[in-house]
Parts: C-alpha cells; sequence; structure tokens
C-alpha cells in the first residue's frame, strides 16, 4: 500500500507538473492513464489498445485518467479535474476535439465523464453517459477495475456506433427537457373524467326521451312588480383571518435515479459525475 | 233526453260545425261557409238554454235517485242522428260515433259549471302529428323501430278543465353568507372572510297559475306543456266546443289547490334568494312562506292527446293546441345507451390521453 502511495504521489506529482508548467505544450497522455497504480501494466496496456482502436475507429477519442486524488491537482471538483486534463493535454479528434475522459479519484471514489466536441456532444448525451456509468460503476464498487474500464471502453463504443448511425443514446429526461411524456396514471384520470362525461351525455339523452314532468316553479306566474321586497337586512357578524404559506415549487433532482449529476462544462463540454 | 245535447249545424246547408282554429271560426264540414262565434251563439242562445235546463232537471232526478244516470255513465241522443250516445259524467263536448256530428252538452258547462275563460285551438290535428313526427328526431336513444313501426292509435283534441290560482306569497328567509379576499404578501397567502346574517322578507304576486282539474289528465304531462299565451283567454263560449272533446272539471278548487300552492312557495323562496347577491357563498338557514290564495277562476285549455302503442306499451303525449308544445315519454333503447356510454367512454379517454400526453 505505501509502495502504491509512493508510486501514485510521484504520477502525480508529474503530472502536476505537466498541467502547470506545460499546459499549453500539446503533450500528449495515453488513452488510459493510471496515476493510482490500481492497473497493472499489461491490464493497463490492453485497455490501452482497446481505447485507441475504438477511438480510431470513430475517430472520437476515449479516455482514462485514474489519480488518488483530484485536488492534489486542480481547484475545484472532479469536474474541474477531467476539463484541465482534457484541454491541457490537447485531447480529442479533429478540429472539434471530439472525445470522452472517464476521470477516477481512487480517495473519494469519485468519477466524472467529460463529453467535447460536436460528436462527442452528440454521441454522449446526459442520458448515454449514465448508462456508460450505469455499466461500470457496479465492476468499480467491487473493486474490479479491469472489468469496470472495460465495460467503459465497450460501452463508449456502443455510444458511438450508434451516433454514427444517425440514433444517439438517447431519452427525454423530465427535468431537462419538457415536452411529450407517456403517464399510465394520465390514461387513469383520462378514463375516471371521460366515464363521467360519457355517464352525463348518456344521462342528457335520456333526459331527453322524458319530457313529462311535473312543474315545481312558477315563475312564469309572477307579473311585472310582482315582487316587493319588505325586508333587506345583512347583518356582519365576525370576520375570521387565516394565513398560509406557499408551498414552494420544487423542480425534480437533476439526475433522478443514476445519483449522478450533469452539468455543461466552461469549454463546451458536457460531464455525469457522481461516487462509484 | 235529447234536449239536454245540441250541435251546431250551418245555417245556410244544416251541416255539421266545427271550431276551426287557423279561422278562428265555426266553418260547415259541406258548404265551408264560416261564422263567428258572436253569430253562431246568439243563433244558438235559446236551445243551449233549453238544453242547460234539461240537463239540470236531469240532475235533480240523478239526485233524487232516479234511473238513467248510472256508474257514472250517462246517455244522450244525437240530435242528428237520434243514436244514444254514452258519455262520460262529465262530458261537456263529444262527436257521434255513428255519424261523427259534433255535439255539445250545455249543461256540464252552465251556471256553477260555467267556466270563466276557454283559450280556443289554435293548432290542427295536422299539426299535431307533424310535431309528434318532428319530436321524434334527434333522439339518440330512441329505438329505431320504434319510429318506423309505432303509429298513432288515437288523437284528440280535448278542452281540458284547468284552476288558475291567482294568490300572494309572504316570505321570509334568513340565510348564513360568506365574503372572502385573499391578499398575497411574499411567501404568505392571508385570507380573510367576513360572516353575515341575512334577513330577507317580501310578498310575491301570482296571477294565474294553471292546474288541471281533470283526474283522468295525467299531470305531468299537462304541468309539462306550460305555458299559454293568456292575452288569447276568451270568455267561455260553447261555441268553440265544436269538433272537439271537453270535460267539466271533476276535481274542485280546493283539491287542486296544492299543487299551485307548492309552486308559488318554491318560486317566492327562489326569488328572495335571489336578493341575496355579492356574497362567495349563501346558505339558507330558514324559510318561512304562507301563501295566500285568491279565488280561482275556471278555464278550458286545448290539448291534443295523441296515444300509440309500441312493443305492447302505451305511449302516451301531450301538445299545447295554443303554443303547439309537445311533450311525452319515448323508450329507451338500452343498447344504444350502452353503445353510446362505451363508445363516448373509449373515445373521450383516447382524447384526454392525447392532449395530457401533449401538455
Amino acid at each position: 500500500m505505501k509502495k502504491r502511495l509512493l508510486c501514485s504521489l510521484m504520477l502525480a506529482l508529474a503530472l502536476l507538473l505537466s498541467l502547470g508548467v506545460c499546459a499549453h505544450a500539446e503533450a500528449r497522455i495515453d488513452y488510459v492513464n493510471d496515476y493510482a497504480g490500481i492497473l497493472s501494466d499489461s491490464e493497463r496496456q490492453t485497455l490501452n489498445d482497446k481505447a485507441r482502436e475504438i477511438s480510431d475507429q470513430y475517430n472520437c477519442g476515449v479516455y482514462v485518467v485514474i489519480v488518488w486524488d483530484y485536488g492534489s491537482y486542480v481547484r475545484g471538483n472532479i469536474e474541474n479535474f477531467t476539463e484541465e486534463v482534457f484541454h491541457s493535454y490537447g485531447l480529442g479528434y479533429g478540429a472539434s476535439e471530439n472525445g470522452v475522459l472517464l476521470g477516477l479519484s481512487m480517495d473519494d471514489r469519485d468519477y466524472d465523464i467529460y463529453a467535447h466536441g460536436d460528436f462527442g456532444n452528440a454521441a454522449f448525451t446526459d442520458y448515454g453517459k449514465r448508462q456508460v456509468a450505469d455499466s461500470f460503476r457496479y465492476s468499480f464498487q467491487q473493486n474490479d477495475w479491469v472489468s469496470g474500464l472495460q465495460a467503459y471502453l465497450e460501452n463508449c463504443g456502443n455510444m458511438m456506433r450508434s451516433a454514427r448511425n444517425g440514433e444517439p443514446v438517447d431519452i427525454w429526461i423530465p427535468d431537462q427537457a419538457p415536452g411529450p411524456r407517456f403517464d399510465p396514471m394520465n390514461i387513469l384520470i383520462s378514463f375516471a373524467v371521460a366515464l363521467l362525461v360519457a355517464g352525463s351525455s348518456v344521462s342528457g339523452f335520456k333526459k331527453q326521451l322524458k319530457t313529462a314532468v311535473a312543474q315545481t316553479r312558477a315563475s312564469g306566474y309572477v307579473p311585472q312588480g310582482g315582487v316587493e321586497l319588505r325586508v333587506k337586512n345583512d347583518q356582519f357578524v365576525n370576520r375570521t383571518v387565516t394565513t398560509r404559506a406557499i408551498p414552494r415549487q420544487t423542480s425534480p433532482r437533476s439526475g433522478g435515479h443514476y445519483g449522478g449529476t450533469t452539468t455543461s462544462g466552461s469549454h463546451g463540454g458536457s460531464h455525469s459525475s457522481g461516487k462509484f | 233526453m235529447a234536449d239536454q245535447i245540441s250541435n251546431y249545424q250551418c245555417p245556410a246547408c244544416t251541416g255539421p260545425l266545427r271550431y276551426d282554429g287557423k279561422l278562428g271560426k265555426l266553418q260547415c264540414d259541406y258548404c265551408g261557409t264560416s261564422f263567428t262565434v258572436q253569430e253562431i251563439e246568439a243563433l244558438y242562445k235559446e236551445k243551449d238554454e233549453k238544453a242547460a235546463a234539461a240537463s239540470a232537471q236531469a240532475r235533480e232526478k240523478e239526485d233524487d235517485g232516479a234511473a238513467g244516470w248510472t256508474q257514472g255513465l250517462r246517455a244522450y241522443n244525437c240530435p242528428s242522428c237520434g243514436a244514444e250516445l254514452i258519455c262520460d259524467a262529465n262530458t261537456a263536448a263529444t262527436s257521434c260515433p255513428y255519424c261523427g256530428n259534433p255535439s255539445i252538452i250545455p249543461g256540464q258547462l252552465s251556471e256553477m259549471l260555467k267556466p270563466d275563460y276557454v283559450i280556443p285551438f289554435r293548432l290542427s290535428k295536422e299539426d299535431a302529428i307533424a310535431a309528434l313526427k318532428n319530436y321524434y328526431r334527434g333522439k339518440v336513444l330512441l329505438p329505431k323501430p320504434f319510429t318506423r313501426e309505432n303509429h298513432i292509435e288515437e288523437i284528440q283534441g280535448v278542452y281540458v278543465p284547468f284552476w288558475l290560482y291567482d294568490g300572494t306569497a309572504d316570505a321570509e328567509m334568513g340565510f348564513q353568507a360568506t365574503r372572502s379576499m385573499s391578499v398575497t404578501t411574499g411567501n404568505t397567502i392571508t385570507t380573510t372572510t367576513e360572516y353575515y346574517n341575512v334577513h330577507r322578507a317580501g310578498t310575491v304576486h301570482f296571477e294565474k297559475i294553471p292546474v288541471d282539474a281533470s283526474s283522468k289528465m295525467p299531470d305531468a304531462h299537462m304541468d309539462a306543456i306550460e305555458p299559454y299565451d293568456y292575452s288569447e283567454l276568451k270568455p267561455f263560449s260553447t261555441a268553440y266546443l265544436p269538433g272537439f272533446l271537453a270535460d267539466k272539471y271533476d276535481l274542485g278548487p280546493d283539491a287542486c289547490s296544492e299543487r299551485a300552492e307548492t309552486r308559488a312557495e318554491n318560486t317566492a323562496a327562489d326569488l328572495m334568494a335571489q336578493t341575496v347577491a355579492g356574497y362567495d357563498t349563501v346558505v339558507p338557514t330558514n324559510r318561512r312562506v304562507s301563501v295566500r290564495r285568491g279565488k280561482p277562476r275556471y278555464a278550458l285549455l286545448p290539448v291534443w292527446m295523441l296515444s300509440t302503442r309500441w312493443a305492447g306499451e302505451n305511449y302516451l303525449f301531450a301538445m299545447n293546441g295554443q303554443t303547439g308544445k309537445l311533450v311525452g315519454d319515448l323508450p329507451v333503447s338500452n343498447g344504444r345507451a350502452a353503445a353510446w356510454f362505451c363508445g363516448l367512454t373509449c373515445g373521450l379517454t383516447a382524447l384526454f390521453s392525447a392532449i395530457l400526453y401533449l401538455l
């Protein structure tokens, strides 16, 4: 453990230096970068090759950066970290720097998926990023890093393939894009209202057939000026004052059952982060 | 006995005269000559008086227990063909079943029994038949075979006896009313509700509330064909009756007054309640209404009674002989009702679901 910590510290120092000193030096890093020492060299290499293959196939970089504590590199949150890594190292493919970066911070078990570029953002929708996160979260919780990262790479490939076919993986997200929504409760409500309306309509139709009805009023036989109002007394009794608070409108939590959050990055990318 | 009954004959050809609602005159069946009510009244005044006197004599005999008036039926002889007419004890105008001539029994509508007013028929039998056919239209739950298969079994123009009640209702009512106002300040809503005790008292006058005075006539039908246009009320004359049936009343003014009084009470209470305005909620707490009845007037009002038969059931319709308002109960097709209910439920569910989906 001590060795791992030491190794991590050294790599972190190297990364820090490269972030701070060589931010614009077009320094490149691998597709899979393990500064926390959770992967063996062969594991990392295998995953790196796989990531390169997928990236080249879709012309959109798929990256992983694993550190012990992102706070050692940047101020702010893990999202700042992934953005900083992505842009400092000039990651991404093509002019719009298409790519997706998974940042893992082992100390607090934080993750962030950062997508960038026209194709990157199109392929990795908010829903898509959450799908990807779901694919690796369980393995990471079991400390099965290789399986989790394999799932990450595989799902990134799926996302990009779908996007390339013109159908990026996406759904309507209630708290972000209001629009048509199927809700079984709506059908129940509609059915109940329809029952009432149909019942009253049929009742009205039946009434059309029963017109021989005895009269209970005689208003037609009151002559003009036939109403004399003798007493018109409106007596005030008391007054009550009640005060109630206006219930605050609460918006649905961003992220819903996925447990993560999604925010727009300052560089035109998008994030999905959470814990594993 | 023959003197109790009279028929109006054409002075020109002695053919039977009938009252024509559209002409507003009596017209001869044969030569088509028409006469005003006043002309016929003057012509038959003496004969009608003799017939009325004969009826009075016969009634006295009935009171003494003499024969000839049995079990609510009375026998007359048709002045045209001599055939024996067996009539209801209340019949005042009828037609001879043998020669078809209209006959009047003036004694049924004279002296104490003489109506104060009559509204003459304005609409004809053809109008009534057309109104009934029109009545079937647009009734979605009416069984189709009913319209196709039912035939009018009987159609009669009847002068129905009515009591017209004047009266005054004294109403005194109490209400509890509230008025609310809400003000929003920051994150709170303050609602101020004021409570009032409201008291109203007043008098409502009524004129000529009609209640049918014949036990043979269905009350609901007679109520439902209201209103009549009282501007056409005319002093009673038997000359309006030929060609129609007419009964004298068999329910006296006291027996019928409750229906008029109930209507007057309800209306007076409604009118008092309508004066309570400017509140958000109004709840009646007490109601005391007393009705003082004036002298009731006796009138004959025109009604076309139509009856049809379908699937072993009789269906009765009544049409206001003055305004043409037709009422009556029709059969309901349960199959059509179920189909409409299911169809509407499904269609509306789909429609509402689609609306909610798009919202």
